[in-house]
């Protein structure tokens, strides 16, 4: 005779058996007295559990007219809300009133332009590195902003799962150690003022600067990272130098890589590694020397020493004049290749003007694609694209409908709430790319800064798409169904799309859909990271339910 | 108050009138529904968290979210089930925030408290009053990932498929779980005796 076990038995006085496995076990329990004495135990037990588990006398306070639970709603979103826009707002006027103590008032107006970019972050932050007495209130505000929101993402971080904020916090210690010290030796120098570090100096390690001007005429043993107006390296770095400066200019040696982020990065000496630059005019002057490739953005390029391997540029105008040993691959409007270039390899160039080869100009091959501009309004093939954009956004709608259906449903509802999540978009749409950055510029960061890169520009392109489906919802009003939610997302996308050629509003809304579909979804994600009741998964159970 | 009771209880007929009014924001209607449930909710809250004090404060919050959260419920689904799920989930919450201040002395013996509030009935006659106060007791120091399933059997009545649904895990692990807890409860039960009886001796 076979018995059944213990859990069978629980289950089985639950009355929650499938009805055929129950009849079996109630014929075994007519035969068996050894089954049925161990039932009986288990019914005291249910007994007890039933009559400790009853009614209880509730308290005469709650007795009364419920006018306690007279709520504030969704104060703490509320306040959250008021964190994020209070610190976003307070960084914005520190960075206003900074700059208008700042020599270029207008700049910060042009936050598309690489300077103005440059300036909307970083001058707060360089700012914080110098000492500058004067203006040391702002860096007290910018802390207070800083502060503000650490606190509203503390908020955040205090309300969720243990091992996720493990994660968190220890993410947050390998950014700070990534971006601090790389080879944990950084000194850490500010200036008010400009600082030089004398020719006859030598840094044993890493080197850390805020200062309005930076002079190096000794040498770094280690890597230089530096905040400033201005940057001049005369002596050696023989580490990276990593600078966020408007003027950057290399006499001397700088022994591994550059990377900068400038107005203007002049190289008149030797870089032994790869140059990578961010700015408006990059210039190599025919003194000096690039071991490895070259990445260049900028506006302006002229390329006059000698790069013992590629040059690869994004830049409207590129004047060639000096050897380039390897390859070489440019993308913009105008491209001079002078008399004195001596290029052995291929010349790729992408661009609008047809390049200018002066006589005497030694290349390889040169292939040469031109960019046909008319207006894009004109050209049949931006419908083309907008109509795939679209399609390929309806697809995803459709495939996340019919994959995920109820997490959509949350994430388009979260959408709906506006509150909800909106600061957190907000707070996440600024801060994500700025620790991205921050960590990019970083060697041991430059990977989770890309993934936190890619990661966001999904997220975005998600976020219009939760955005526009809600708002299709909104106009079928309700729709019941797979097929009618796919339907929604179908008519709620092409208004998103159509308000796209709509001047000035079109970005406003391509904006905002963005920021409300991330601050969505990351609540839905957030709302899982939160408690709930996490019981741990159960060993294979024998009894049949 | 059991008269009261009784009339605080609701149709279902008046219990869906009484959301649809309290979802457009009708005070009245709201009072309703917590007067029809509070009792429950105070359950809830008492056995899962073990302290009348607390139960009380969690009750007036689990409404605070239930007058909150109201717009989103739809009549498709059970009110109870989800009136409930917001209750467990919001002791779930307390559960975890309080685990990090354990409590360290209290005062009053929470089991004790309320249990001599107890209405004499036939489960009484059965299982006296002391055993109660001490399956209580028990019940209270067990983890809490076995007491609330246990709570939502034996209080609120809930079947498997319920509190599957309502903890998000399977219906296979909620037997499971169950299971679990009569056993250590009985186990608890039996070292208990067994120490009244040394003692004895």
């Amino acid at each position: 005779m076979t018995h059944y076990d213990d859990l069978t038995y629980s289950v089985y006085l639950d009355a929650e058996l499938e009805p055929g496995v129950a009849r079996e076990v109630r014929a075994h329990l007519a035969v068996c007295p050894a089954c049925r004495e161990k039932l009986r135990e288990l019914e005291k037990v249910h007994l007890r559990l039933a009559a400790a588990l009853g009614e209880v006398a509730l308290p005469a306070s709650l007795l009364a007219a419920p006018e306690r639970t007279e709520p504030v709603p969704g104060l703490r979103w509320v306040s959250v809300l008021a964190t994020g826009l209070a610190s976003a707002g307070l960084y914005l006027v520190v960075s206003f009133v900074s700059r208008l103590f700042s020599l270029e008032p207008l700049e910060w107006l042009n936050l598309a332009s690489m300077d103005g970019f440059f300036q909307f972050f970083f001058e707060p932050l360089r700012r914080f590195i110098e000492e500058d007495w004067m203006k040391r209130w702002i860096d007290w505000a910018g802390m207070g902003a800083l502060g503000l929101l650490l606190a509203s993402l503390f908020y955040y971080l205090r309300r969720i799962r243990l091992p996720a904020r493990m994660a968190l916090v220890s993410l947050a210690l390998l950014i700070m150690l990534g971006a601090a010290s790389p080879a944990g030796a950084v000194e850490l120098r500010r200036r008010h003022g400009s600082y030089t570090l004398p020719a006859n100096e030598v840094v044993h390690g890493d080197l850390l600067i805020g200062a309005r001007d930076i002079r190096i005429d000794g040498t770094i043993e280690g890597d230089l990272i530096s905040f400033s107006r201005s940057v001049t390296v005369n002596g050696t770095v023989k580490g990276d130098l990593i600078a966020f400066a408007r003027e950057i200019r290399v006499n001397g040696t700088v022994s591994d890589d550059l990377r900068g982020f400038a107005q203007n990065i002049t190289i008149e000496g030797n870089v032994g590694k790869h140059v990578t630059a961010f700015c408006q005019k990059l210039e190599i002057s025919d003194k000096s020397q690039v071991g490895s490739n070259v990445y260049g953005f900028a506006a302006e390029v002229r390329v006059n020493g000698h790069l013992l391997r590629d040059l690869v540029l994004y830049a409207e105008e590129t004047v060639l004049a000096g050897q380039v040993d390897g390859s070489v691959r440019i993308q913009g409007h105008r491209l001079n290749v002078a008399s004195s270039a001596r290029i052995p390899g291929k010349l790729f160039y992408r661009g609008y003007g047809k390049p200018v080869v002066d006589s005497g100009a030694q290349i390889g091959t040169l292939d040469f694609v031109q960019i046909v501009r008319k207006p894009r309004y004109t050209q049949p093939r931006f419908y083309l694209k907008q109509a795939i954009r679209y399609v390929g956004a309806l697809l995803l709608a459709a495939l996340l409908i019919w994959l995920v259906p109820r997490p959509l449903q949350r994430v388009v509802a979260n959408v709906g709430s506006l509150g909800r999540g909106a600061g957190l978009g907000l707070l996440l749409a600024v801060s994500i790319p700025v620790a991205a950055v921050i960590l990019m510029i970083t060697m041991v960061g430059l990977p989770i800064g890309l993934i936190m890169g890619g990661l966001y520009a999904v997220l975005l392109y998600a976020g219009h798409i939760f955005a526009g489906t809600w708002l299709g919802a909104k106009v079928l009003s309700r729709p019941e169904g797979n097929l009618a939610s796919v339907g929604a997302a179908a008519v709620g996308l092409l208004i998103y799309r159509l308000s796209k050629f709509i001047p000035y509003v079109g970005p406003l809304v391509t904006l905002v859909a963005a920021v409300v579909g991330l601050g969505a979804i990351c609540f839905e994600i957030y709302s899982h990271l939160r408690p709930r009741a996490a019981l741990p998964s159960a060993p294979a159970a024998t009894a049949s339910m | 108050m059991a008269k009261a009771e009784e009339q605080a209880m609701l149709s279902p007929a008046e219990r869906d009138e009484a959301i649809q009014k309290a979802q457009r924001g009708d005070a009245s209607a709201f009072a309703a529904l917590y007067r029809g449930y509070v009792r429950r909710i105070f359950g809830v809250c008492y056995h899962m968290l073990g302290s009348p004090a607390d139960a009380e404060d969690a009750t007036s919050e689990v409404f605070v979210k239930v007058r909150a959260g109201l717009a989103g419920y739809s009549l498709a689904q059970p009110f109870e089930g989800w009136l409930y799920r917001v209750a467990v989930n919001h002791c779930v919450d307390w559960l975890r925030r309080r685990k990090g201040e354990r409590m360290v002395f209290s005062d009053t013996d929470p089991a004790e408290a309320v249990a001599k509030d107890e209405s004499p009935g036939a489960l009484a006659e059965m299982v006296t009053e002391e055993e109660t106060t001490a399956v209580r007791r028990i019940l209270q120091e067990m983890p809490a990932r076995l007491r609330i399933p246990l709570v939502m059997r034996f209080y609120n009545e809930m079947s498997y498929d319920e509190i599957a649904r309502t903890l998000d895990m399977n219906r296979r692990t909620v037997g499971v779980m169950i299971f679990r807890g009569k056993r250590e409860l009985a186990r608890r039960l039996r070292a208990q005796a067994l120490q009244r009886r040394q003692a004895a001796t």
